[in-house]
């Protein structure tokens, strides 16, 4: 088993690098996608916050 | 009014959060990543092997920290909770629930880690020894405060909810870290005592142990902060700062 254990060590340290990964990006992408659905909804002509042109 | 409760409200007030939050992200973020790349190399190439487990000893460089951090969290989040239940604080109510899926990533780590490290040396993937068990409960009940949050229309109501959880599930977290001596664990128990500030490791494999420590510390305030500022941006979308924020954005 010991000639195993590099491997061992490189499993647990790789699923802890994507999961830290996925941790810092997953929220900017939605923070992205709110600015992009405000100025979605700012575009709307329906929109009755929309100043007049 | 005195200056920290004056400062304590103007960072309340969402637009001043973000900008809080943007501005101190990056720090968080980097100091975390400058200290887990050097504990982490630290731990791997620098330190000699353990005289009985060899070198998978190594996996307890990311395994401690992150289980240390998911029980700090869970005790920050119930913090939080307790203060945006008791004071109806908005800013507290974001933490909380922002604190959530930290600290279910970092419950998820030490699980998964620990799992990696039991099958060479226990020759298990898994037992349902107290200690594992409580931490599986532990991760179960991060899922719970972030499905809760979820499962709610009214966002004020999820939050409020997602805090009772949060306040109600503290109670696992002595029974994580007494687990070890309450019950017959194939666990091991405490090499640190952080209250005593006693180490039955050696300083030559302790410090980098103590810098991935460090790091995760401030990964969860780097995380904190973007998800606060994620659910602030959310909560409060329709507002004139939100609207500049995004046109600014383009």
């Amino acid at each position: 088993m010991e000639h195993l254990h590099p491997w061992f060590i490189a499993a647990a340290f790789g699923v802890s690098a994507v999961l830290l990964v996925a941790d810092a990006v997953l929220p900017r992408f939605k923070f992205q996608s709110i600015l992009r659905g405000i100025l979605l909804r700012e575009r709307r002509p329906s929109n009755p916050e929309r100043p007049a042109p | 009014m005195n200056a920290l409760l004056l400062w304590f409200h103007r960072t309340g007030s969402p637009p001043h959060f973000d900008r809080f939050t943007a501005r101190w992200m990056p720090w968080c973020f980097g100091l975390a990543i400058a200290l887990l790349l050097i504990g982490t190399w630290g731990g791997l190439f620098m330190v000699p092997a353990d005289y009985k487990q060899g070198e998978v000893f190594r996996i307890l460089y990311i395994h401690v920290p992150a289980a240390w951090s998911a029980m700090f969290i869970f005790v920050a989040m119930a913090v939080q909770a307790f203060i945006a239940l008791v004071w109806r604080i908005k800013a507290c109510e974001t933490l909380a629930v922002a604190s959530a899926p930290v600290g279910a990533m970092f419950a998820a780590i030490t699980l998964i880690t620990g799992s990696i490290w039991g099958r060479p040396t226990w020759g298990t993937w898994w037992e349902w020894d107290p200690r594992l068990t409580s931490m599986l409960v532990m991760f179960f009940l991060y899922l719970g405060v972030i499905a809760l949050h979820n499962a709610i229309e009214d966002r004020r109501a999820a939050a409020r909810a997602a805090c009772f959880l949060a306040l109600v599930g503290v109670v696992n977290v002595p029974i994580v870290h007494f687990s070890v001596h309450w019950w017959n664990s194939l666990h091991q128990g405490e090499t640190i005592q952080i209250l005593s500030a006693e180490s039955r490791m050696h300083y030559s494999m302790l410090w980098p142990l103590l810098l991935t420590t460090l790091a995760t510390k401030f990964w969860y305030l780097g995380s904190l902060l973007q998800r606060a500022r994620v659910l602030n941006l959310e909560n409060e979308s329709a507002q004139p700062w939100a609207r500049a924020l995004a046109a600014g954005s383009r």
